[in-house]
């Protein structure tokens, strides 16, 4: 379809011309008529990167963010200062109230779906208004309008217990190329190594052959698709040429401790490495937080496994200067009921949850909105998922009147249109 | 007033002569009367280029060696004529269609072996689209050899995890694959920018297509209809109009039908409301059911698209040979809908000649791959094909509903030719009888010229052969794994990977 605003299939951008700067504004950044290029330049220089945790099945927000001591449905938790005077965590998270100063929280979160089945993938793309296409997740979106970090790793990793693999559903519209490069355990992907018999001699000798080949081929005039070519096997070879970032045995001992050596610890360490090698987007999943049973000895063993190494993440970004450029993402689908059920357990509660971030753009310290005396509901303005996005959209500098995909000449807007960012979660 | 009149009667008599003359004027003539050449620059095939792409396109592989050495040594002024007809008439072709169709139909969401036999039956025995289309729209239950054609339905109705059956997308994938029309946007409202697509468009299919589900209890692909018992009343959601229809195919009349409550039970198979859409949707007279087929046809082969993209005809956006792409469609309707007779005339075309750079499916890459390096006997082909093809689908292929009509090169794809040992040991002179016979030719020269052929269907220009020769003659060098690397290094290349 001829129009003016449609990347037609043609056009496909490849990594040299995004680093050489050759093609129209925008490169890099997937905005392409939108973009001016200073702001797109400037966007790429300072290399603003995300890191989402996503504690898949709910966390309680009542055993975490938002405790609600000796109140009718409070649990038998106490809550403790933290670093920022007035603001109070569940005693479950005493390292992370340590580091509350590198924090805000939304404890106004009021979403829409109770289901796990929709409800994950109805947060993870920011609830749009419904146009009839599948809008990618947020990795997906950051993945596109803000491109890969100069390092040329792919833009979009997800760190993650059991398989891992190219995702390439969570791109929505967007296309495969954006979806998630996912780490099974932390596992890099398949056919990452190669074969023990190919020497390096003989790897290099193949290489060298094989771009002989394509130059041949391209000085008789041919090559469509030599340039995605091209880009496919060099993000491939800097994929291969990271393969410390997956050896166990380079870590430091201490920051293994620290982080703690249970799953997400792990796989927060390595989420953290990501992010130094240069990925945009870092995505790391702990599954099992669904406590409808037994909730409280749950929360006893997994709110430590988030706590300790999430507090490990944000001293770390700290040390490194590197919080300012980093955003960090504490979310779920949805919190759990302030009810107790018979079982023990709280059940999915949408209405009146918290989300926690930090770093790039956003206030340190931040408590933003409240729920009522007792957890039920949120007090005065709710504020729904579609604002987070607008929020984090633009604590990573994405400037507002440039918030909108170009889909087969569909404008689309990149978070839902009724919403609006949350100054007060902005620095 | 008389001169008029006999000058009017003499410029009907010769018109009328001239289509008695343009009859006889094959298809590919009259292609080629429409197609000015594109641009200087484009050049017609090399008897190397045709040949290959004519084996990609018509038998989903490459030339053997020997195929290619007979070829290029043949100097008969219709050899292209007679290739194209030796392919066509080959096993080989009907089953590279039922690879491609399925493709092409299912866009990666699975397979089914009583849909693989539908379509192999359908492909030799050449049966005309119309009634394959009847076929998958309405299928018959109780036709041993083609009720697999139920798949196409079947595999779409399948419930994903809590989600509802998804009708609409069955909808949008029949007006898609079937008419060109990607519907999507219209199901809610009038599509937002184009006119051609409205509401009812989309209700009128999907009144019929809402009704169909799986048949329960079936072993083999089958569906149940519960027929609407009204007409479907539908609402934009810009306004609040309500609006009727009965079972309509986009841009004809509604096709009358009786709202009943018969179970679904007790209606006779094919199902009465699916046979009549289908009736009505396939017929003559529906140009748009014949020029989507014949428009992807032409891309398939030519590598553009007459309107592109493919499931996107409209009156915004007409074909780039508005013409051409008619005369194709009254000429297949005029020949009883024959894919085969299609391919065979625009394969003999010059546009044809000048055909586009294609992507390899991962299957035309398995199999090229396979002969490139030297096994070309055909059950030894068919079993090394069977044994690696799910290998090179799971790196190659598209993901499932990514239509594959267009390169798509992934880094999966590319860690796949760099590092996948079990594509890696098709290299190994064990596996390889290229490799193997290679290794013990002395003659660099000699062997430069087998690589070229086996694998690129080519010879190698003088400077090729040369630099290559300097290679395996270095003495640094163990030959057998010099060999290996340059046959790696020539099919990861973008040569062989793609149809040029």
């Amino acid at each position: 379809m001829r129009h003016p605003l449609c990347p037609s299939h043609e056009h496909r951008l490849s990594r040299r011309q995004l680093l050489t700067g050759m093609s129209a504004a925008g490169a890099g950044i997937g905005l392409l008529n939108f973009l001016q290029p200073a702001a797109a330049e400037s966007l790429r220089e300072r290399d603003k990167q995300v890191i989402l945790i996503w504690t898949d099945g709910g966390l309680s927000q009542l055993e975490s963010w938002d405790p609600k001591p000796n109140t009718r449905f409070g649990g038998p938790y106490r809550a403790i200062p933290t670093s920022v005077p007035g603001v109070h965590l569940s005693e479950m998270m005493p390292h992370t109230a340590r580091q509350m100063h590198n924090l805000a929280i939304l404890r106004s979160v009021c979403t829409q779906d109770n289901s796990h089945s929709a409800g994950v993938a109805r947060i993870l793309r920011g609830d749009p208004k419904n146009r009839g296409v599948d809008y990618p997740y947020l990795g997906s979106a950051v993945a596109k309008l803000m491109g890969p970090c100069s390092s040329g790793l792919p833009p979009y990793v997800w760190i993650k217990p059991y398989s891992g693999g190219f995702k390439s559903e969570h791109a929505g519209f967007l296309g495969p190329k954006y979806g998630a490069l996912a780490f099974g355990d932390g596992q890099p992907p398949e056919n990452t190594q190669p074969p023990d018999a190919l020497n390096p001699q003989a790897a290099a000798l193949r290489d060298e052959l094989r771009r002989k080949f394509n130059e041949r081929y391209a000085q008789r005039g041919r090559g469509a698709n030599l340039d995605a070519d091209s880009h496919v096997f060099d993000v491939a070879e800097t994929l291969m040429n990271n393969m410390d970032l997956f050896d166990e045995s380079k870590l430091d001992p201490k920051d293994q401790e620290r982080y703690g050596r249970h799953d997400l610890g792990r796989h927060m360490l390595l989420g953290r490495r990501m992010l130094e090698a240069g990925v945009r987007f870092v995505n790391v999943t702990s599954y099992h937080w669904d406590s409808h049973g037994d909730h409280f000895n749950a929360c006893a063993s997994l709110v430590p496994q988030l706590d300790r190494p999430l507090a490990a993440l944000l001293e770390d970004l700290a040390e490194r200067s590197m919080l300012d450029d980093v955003l960090v993402i504490v979310m779920c689908e949805f919190g759990r009921t302030p009810r107790i059920n018979s079982h023990c357990g709280r059940d999915h509660w949408p209405e009146a949850w918290s989300i926690a971030m930090g770093g790039c753009g956003i206030e340190r310290g931040a408590v933003v909105g409240a729920t009522n005396a007792e957890g039920t509901f949120v007090e005065e303005t709710p504020h729904d998922i579609g604002h987070l996005f607008h929020t984090w959209f633009r604590a990573l500098g994405i400037p507002p009147q440039h918030m909108e995909y170009v889909h087969n000449g569909q404008p689309l807007p990149v978070a839902h249109d009724e919403c609006h960012a949350i100054d007060e979660l902005l620095s | 007033m008389h001169t008029f009149r006999l000058m009017a009667s003499c410029l009907v008599l010769t018109c009328w002569v001239a289509q008695g003359i343009a009859d006889e004027v094959p298809l590919h003539k009259r292609i080629d009367q429409l197609v000015a050449s594109e641009s200087p620059d484009v050049q017609a095939a090399s008897d190397a280029d045709y040949l290959r792409r004519a084996s990609l396109d018509l038998i989903g592989r490459i030339p053997t060696y020997d195929e290619a050495k007979d070829y290029l040594a043949d100097d008969s002024a219709d050899k292209r004529v007679r290739l194209i007809d030796r392919l066509l008439a080959s096993p080989e072709h009907p089953r590279h269609m039922a690879e491609a169709f399925h493709v092409l139909l299912m866009e990666r969401r699975g397979d089914n072996e009583h849909w693989q036999q539908y379509l192999r039956v359908s492909f030799a025995e050449n049966t005309p689209w119309d009634k394959m289309a009847r076929e998958m729209l309405a299928p018959n239950a109780s036709d041993e050899e083609r009720h697999g054609a139920a798949f196409f339905m079947t595999k779409r109705l399948e419930k994903v995890g809590q989600n509802p059956t998804d009708h609409p997308g069955l909808t949008r994938d029949i007006s898609r694959l079937f008419l060109g029309m990607d519907l999507q946007c219209a199901q809610c409202h009038d599509h937002l920018f184009i006119d051609d697509y409205r509401q009812r468009d989309f209700q009128g299919l999907f009144t019929v297509y809402s009704s169909v589900q799986l048949k329960r209890g079936a072993k083999t692909p089958a569906v149940d209809v519960k027929p609407p018992a009204e007409r479907l009343s539908f609402t934009s959601v810009f306004e609040a109009t309500p609006h009727e229809t009965g079972p309509r195919v986009p841009g004809r009349p509604e096709i009358p039908f009786e709202p009943t409550e018969s179970a679904p039970k007790e209606r006779p198979d094919p199902d009465p409301l699916l046979s009549a859409l289908a009736s009505d949707l396939t017929a003559r007279e529906h140009r748009q059911f014949s020029r989507n087929i014949v428009n992807r046809m032409w891309h398939r082969l030519v590598g553009r698209g007459l309107v592109w993209p493919l499931d996107l005809h409209h009156s915004g956006n007409p074909a780039t040979h508005p013409e051409l792409l008619e005369l194709l469609t009254d000429e297949f309707i005029a020949h009883d809908f024959n894919l085969r007779w299609l391919i065979r005339e625009i394969a003999l075309s010059h546009a044809y000649e000048q055909a586009r750079e294609k992507r390899l499916s991962a299957e035309q890459t398995a199999r090229s791959v396979i002969v490139a390096l030297g096994t070309t006997e055909s059950k030894a082909l068919d079993e090394r094909f069977a044994a690696m093809i799910e290998v090179f689908r799971k790196s190659l292929a598209n993901e499932a509903q990514e239509p594959e009509d267009g390169f798509n090169s992934s880094v999966k794809g590319a860690l796949f030719l760099l590092n996948d040992a079990e594509f890696l040991a098709l290299f190994e002179k064990d596996n390889s009888p290229l490799v193997q016979r290679l290794v013990q030719q002395d003659d660099a020269a000699a062997v430069v010229d087998e690589l070229y052929l086996s694998v690129f269907t080519r010879r190698p220009s003088d400077e090729e052969r040369a630099e290559l020769v300097t290679l395996l003659e270095d003495p640094n060098w163990d030959r057998a794994e010099v060999l290996k690397q340059v046959a790696w290094a020539m099919v990861t290349s973008v040569e062989f990977q793609s149809n040029h």
